[in-house]
């Protein structure tokens, strides 16, 4: 059947120039246009404590699709020209970029200025207000959160697997009393320092890692009024042994410990953006998890304003 | 069982009042209509008295029962789409059973149409947003790797979404893919999927009717707010040994199916289908490895089916399927073994009993397993297990389910029916041997609940124009403390406003106490069935949906047009950040629970739904087009607000179109158009910073302040999610078949295109640095990645 034959022949003719044609790349680069022409957005971090001695505000632009292929700058996206002012009440400041000392090479590339100049009360708010010269504007407020104390450190250890191996870690833990009836908002932080018995006495340091899922940061939901934390959360591992070997073992391993634990009462806004920033880090790269979008307490901007207040307690565990 | 059958009578009678009396005396003509040449029952045939409304249509059984007022003689006729159709003259004085076999037309040509209408009229059907699609024109449209897919096919209906880029994942009406009911031989397929969502499970070959519904729900199905797919094995044919196979480019596939018994009492059918990807590279993958790898993926299907009739008043049924998935890699030179499996298990077993004439029933008993597994094992050079893992997780179900027809007269058709469903959830089993450190972990975590459903319902006609479908679905669940009875009101009407022209409206309320953990929209196996808890309620929708039907008869064109408005309520999502991916470590001591990942909220979708349709003639296909708004509300995502979930598509077209070219070439040919996913896109980059660096150093003394250090790189998503609208997706496809009769059977070869222009379509996006050039700095862009570009396929397909 003639027609069969033709049909055929064109089809089979046809299928070799499909496919060199289908086999280019499946990975293509769209036009910025097409995301929606947005400019780079001002960021701006700022955060307070009574217990600072320099108030510092940091003020960087994002990088948006269509921002960095016109922006040639490289400066970091650092925003040095900006007019930076803090206020609380009728008093005013404002910050001035790298300011560093005269003696100083090494650049500070944020706004600064002693915190002497406008000292930091706790439950007093402040006002935060960046302002570009070509008129770009950012602003934002916090409240300093009232102190609490951390009432113990712990010192525990627990068996686990390790690359199928058994070995035991040490933690330690904090408690603190959260005050009743009201929300609250904590990150734990804290220092390890220590000597090693080997020949050197240099003194080392570690900060404390949380293995909580976000990184010693609390909220009291549910726990309003009780001693926080609960359950095995709030253990920050400080060191591994093999438990096969007594030689490994914690005492064993250090001639000095000491552990020093920074309770940090945290407004909502720092709360809010440290807990989504942890979890869009932990799923950015699975393409299957839901975005996580982060909330932000500047008006005009990304970042976060915040005030917090520092409370320390110190156990020597060797 | 005949007291529960009075039972569930009464209750019946109780909410439709049917004439019990009657003036005239009156007989009924039942029996089945049946395949002519294979015996095969024929489901959903219009039987009725030509050039009258006076009609009925057989059941899942092929059975049909009219009751008509006693008379000299009648002609009634039996037609159904691909078959001829044929009249009987009967003497109407006494009850009779009538068993009638149709012949298949082999192509049907326009003049054939003209002769009566072969398919019950949508005009003059009660039922609306429903569509059933001929397994011989799904057979016919060109199909991704030429492998047939009826998953694929529905997603080219209007109201029908398909997720990603190729594949089976099916979004009703503005509802999600965990939120379709899909059923095979009545048993509950809970994830249809192989090799990631790129294919279904159903192996076109074994399937005989399948069946969509979309929005006005008869009574008895419940149990998924969105749609129910129902799929009918065949049965065999009962008089002669015939087989179907082909041979594609990823698997080849065998039908059997004949008698069992020289009385045409019985037959049998089975039906495999396998993958052979992983034989063909096998050889590879071992040179490369020096011979001590092999690796590789399959998947089967495997469909059985038998019957047997003891008496004309008792038939039995046995059906059942198996399909799995695996990945598997083991290595001679370090002693491992891992794989990875998945797949479902159903079984039905269906006994038919006639009562009298116009009492006809069904008992199933229904098994149905989804299993996900993980298994890594390594041996020590003894051969002796030193370490293995085993992880499973899965669902399990059994079902019994007991039905009625009741057919009085031709006014009404009643159907009632009670079904119990024992489910066991296994959210995660992990069974660890460590020889090395003599550990051994065996944690099992089963749930089970209990799910019922009664119902009853009556298509009625009260007069020559007016068709209502009313009934009620009473469902119960039960698991430990937790339990809900709730009502399920549903009803159906048509309107003939002249011939060939009727107005429809429905509404339906469904509950479902099933939750599918997916947030990934493809179908993954890791895809996780959970039950309704203390802390998980059930989800709820109610819709309406009014719209006009018109046949026009001498063109044999159907036309649908139908508005729905659909709410939904308790329905889950992930919370941001969560992924089942994430918090899935088998081995992890400290187990997340699900509830704490998810959250939930309500939707709501409205649209339009324009359906134009042509099942026979040397041309047929049909074109649909959607208009249609979703929006979701979850307290914990988007701050609260309202914002489209990312199927939410504004317009959604398809073109299906088979021409018999001439008895050995069929043509054919599909294109579709779909508004662009809505996404969450980074639009930029920043960076960020912590407090407590900044604290924690500067105030231990001897050590340097600093400020802003460890910044974290953090995408800017914008403040609204799905805020981004991806490339619109549009695709045709083409297939060409050649049909020839051989001495002993017949064959066809085909080509097929997937994508013939290949457009590339947007799988997912992605923001990544480009490296700079000489002319340009380091710069973020936006990257599109597509997953198929053209892609032919070739098939040999046999016939005897």
């Amino acid at each position: 059947m003639p027609i069969l034959v033709r049909i055929n022949y064109t089809f089979f003719a046809l299928i070799g120039v499909l496919l060199f044609w289908g086999c280019t790349n499946l990975r293509n680069e769209i036009s910025p246009g097409f995301l929606g022409i947005e400019p780079p957005k001002m960021v701006v971090t700022c955060f307070l404590s009574p217990q600072d001695a320099t108030l510092a505000v940091k003020v960087t632009r994002s990088n948006t699709v269509v921002g960095d292929s016109i922006s040639l700058l490289q400066t970091g996206n650092n925003v040095t020209n900006a007019t930076v002012t803090l206020a609380q009440g009728d008093r005013s400041v404002t910050l001035r970029y790298d300011n560093r000392p005269a003696d100083s090479t090494k650049v500070q590339p944020y706004y600064s200025i002693s915190a002497r100049l406008l000292p930091i009360l706790t439950g007093q708010t402040y006002i935060l207000t960046v302002i570009t010269p070509n008129g770009q504007r950012a602003s934002s407020t916090c409240t300093i959160p009232v102190p609490v104390l951390p009432t113990a450190i712990t010192f525990d250890s627990l068996d686990d697997t390790q690359n199928r191996t058994k070995v035991r870690r040490y933690f330690v833990k904090s408690k603190w009393q959260d005050p009743a009836n009201q929300a609250n908002y904590y990150q734990v932080a804290g220092i390890f320092r220590y000597t090693t018995s080997a020949a050197a006495i240099e003194e080392k340091y570690n900060g404390l890692a949380f293995d909580d899922d976000a990184r010693g940061l609390f909220t009291d939901a549910g726990l309003d009024g009780t001693v926080m934390p609960s359950g095995p959360s709030g253990r920050a591992f400080i060191a591994t042994s093999s438990t096969s070997s007594q030689q490994s073992s914690f005492f064993n391993q250090y001639k000095t410990a000491v552990v020093t634990v920074n309770l940090m009462s945290i407004d909502q806004a720092y709360y809010r953006f440290q807990e989504a920033t942890i979890r869009q880090r932990r799923s950015r790269n699975n393409p299957f998890a839901e975005p996580v979008l982060i909330p932000s307490n500047i008006m005009g901007g990304l970042g976060c304003f915040a005030g917090y207040n520092n409370a320390i307690l110190t156990k020597v565990l060797k | 069982m005949q007291k529960l059958v009075l039972l569930v009578l009464s209750f019946i009678f109780s909410i439709s009042p049917i004439n019990a009396q009657s003036p005239s005396a009156k007989v009924t003509v039942s029996g089945y209509v049946r395949e002519a040449g294979s015996q095969e029952a024929l489901i959903g045939v219009n039987v009725y008295l030509p050039g009258t409304t006076t009609g009925t249509t057989t059941n899942t059984y092929g059975f049909y029962s009219l009751t008509l007022p006693v008379q000299d003689s009648i002609k009634l006729a039996y037609s159904f789409v691909g078959y001829e159709t044929t009249a009987r003259t009967i003497s109407l004085r006494d009850n009779q059973t009538r068993n009638v076999l149709l012949t298949p037309g082999r192509l049907l040509t326009e003049v054939d149409v003209k002769a009566g209408p072969t398919v019950e009229k949508v005009s003059e059907s009660v039922r609306m947003s429903t569509i059933d699609i001929p397994v011989s024109q799904i057979k016919k449209i060109p199909a991704f790797l030429g492998e047939k897919d009826v998953l694929k096919v529905l997603q080219l209906m209007p109201g029908v979404q398909k997720g990603s880029e190729g594949q089976t994942g099916i979004y009703v009406r503005g509802g999600g893919p965990d939120q379709n009911l899909i059923i095979l031989d009545d048993a509950v397929v809970y994830n249809a999927n192989h090799l990631f969502g790129f294919f279904s499970v159903f192996n076109g070959d074994a399937i005989k009717s399948v069946e969509l519904i979309k929005g006005g729900f008869p009574a008895r199905y419940g149990g998924r707010l969105s749609s129910v797919i129902d799929l009918n094995m065949k049965d065999g044919n009962r008089e002669k040994l015939h087989g179907e196979g082909g041979i594609g480019l990823i698997a080849s596939r065998l039908r059997l199916e004949g008698p069992l018994t020289k009385n045409k009492k019985a037959s049998f059918l089975i039906s495999g289908r396998r993958t052979y990807l992983d034989v063909l590279a096998a050889p590879l993958i071992r040179a490369q490895s020096g011979g001590t790898t092999s690796a590789g993926y399959y998947f089967y299907d495997l469909n059985a089916k038998a019957n047997y009739d003891f008496s004309p008043k008792d038939k039995l049924y046995l059906s059942g399927y198996f399909g799995r998935d695996r990945f598997y890699a083991s290595d001679k030179s370090q002693n491992t073994d891992t794989g990875l499996s998945w797949g479902n298990a159903t079984g039905t077993l269906r006994w038919n009993h006639l009562f009298n004439q116009k009492l006809f029933a069904n008992l199933s008993l229904i098994f149905s397993d989804y299993k996900f597994q993980i298994s890594a094992v390594e041996k020590s050079t003894l051969g002796v297990d030193t370490y293995s893992l085993q992880y499973n997780s899965g669902i399990r179900d059994f079902s019994l389910k007991y039905d009625v027809d009741y057919y009085p007269s031709p006014q009404h058709s009643v159907r009632a029916g009670v079904q119990s469903t024992y489910h066991r959830f296994t959210p995660s089993a992990v069974v660890l041997q460590n020889a090395g450190i003599n550990q051994a972990i065996n944690n099992v975590d089963n749930i089970d609940v209990l799910e019922s459903g009664i119902y009853a319902e009556d298509t009625w006609r009260p007069s020559s124009r007016l068709r209502v479908n009313a009934g009620l679905r009473l469902s119960y669940f039960q698991h430990k403390a937790v339990s809900y009875v709730r009502p399920e009101p549903r009803i159906s009407a048509a309107f003939t406003l002249k011939p060939d022209l009727s107005v429809k409206a429905s509404y339906a309320m469904m509950n479902q106490y099933v939750h599918l953990l997916s947030n990934t929209g493809i179908g993954l196996p890791t895809d996780l069935w959970v039950p309704t808890t203390d802390r998980v309620k059930p989800q709820q929708s109610q819709q309406v949906a009014i719209g006009i039907a018109k046949d026009y008869t001498d063109k044999g064109l159907t036309l649908t047009v139908e508005g729905y408005y659909k709410t939904m309520s308790n329905i889950i999502n992930y919370k941001e950040g969560a992924s089942f991916l994430l918090i899935n470590d088998p081995t992890s001591a400290n187990s997340v629970r699900w509830e704490d990942n998810v959250t939930a909220g309500r939707g709501w979708s409205y649209g339009a739904e324009f359906f134009l349709q042509k099942k026979v003639g040397r041309f047929s296909g049909w074109a649909g087009y959607t208009l249609s708004w979703t929006q979701w509300q979850f307290a914990e995502l988007n701050g609260g607000q309202p914002y489209y979930p990312r199927y939410d598509r504004r317009h959604d077209i398809s073109l299906v179109g088979i021409y018999e070219l001439n008895k050995r070439i069929t043509l054919s040919a599909v294109w579709v158009y779909g508004t662009g996913n809505a996404l969450t896109i980074p639009s930029g980059r920043y960076d960020t910073y912590r407090a407590s660096n900044t604290l924690v150093y500067g105030g231990s003394p001897g050590i340097m302040q600093t400020f802003f250090q460890n910044s974290r790189t953090t995408d800017d998503y914008g403040t609204q999610k799905n805020s981004f609208r991806a490339e619109a997706y549009h695709r045709f496809d083409f297939g060409i078949q050649f049909h020839k009769q051989k001495k002993h059977h017949e064959r066809t070869w085909e080509i097929s295109f997937y994508n013939l222009y290949n457009r590339r379509n947007p799988f997912f996006y992605r923001l990544e640095s480009v490296a700079a050039t000489a002319t340009e700095p380091t710069r973020t862009a936006l990257f599109r990645y597509s997953v198929f570009p053209i892609v032919p396929a070739f098939s040999y397909n046999f016939k005897f």
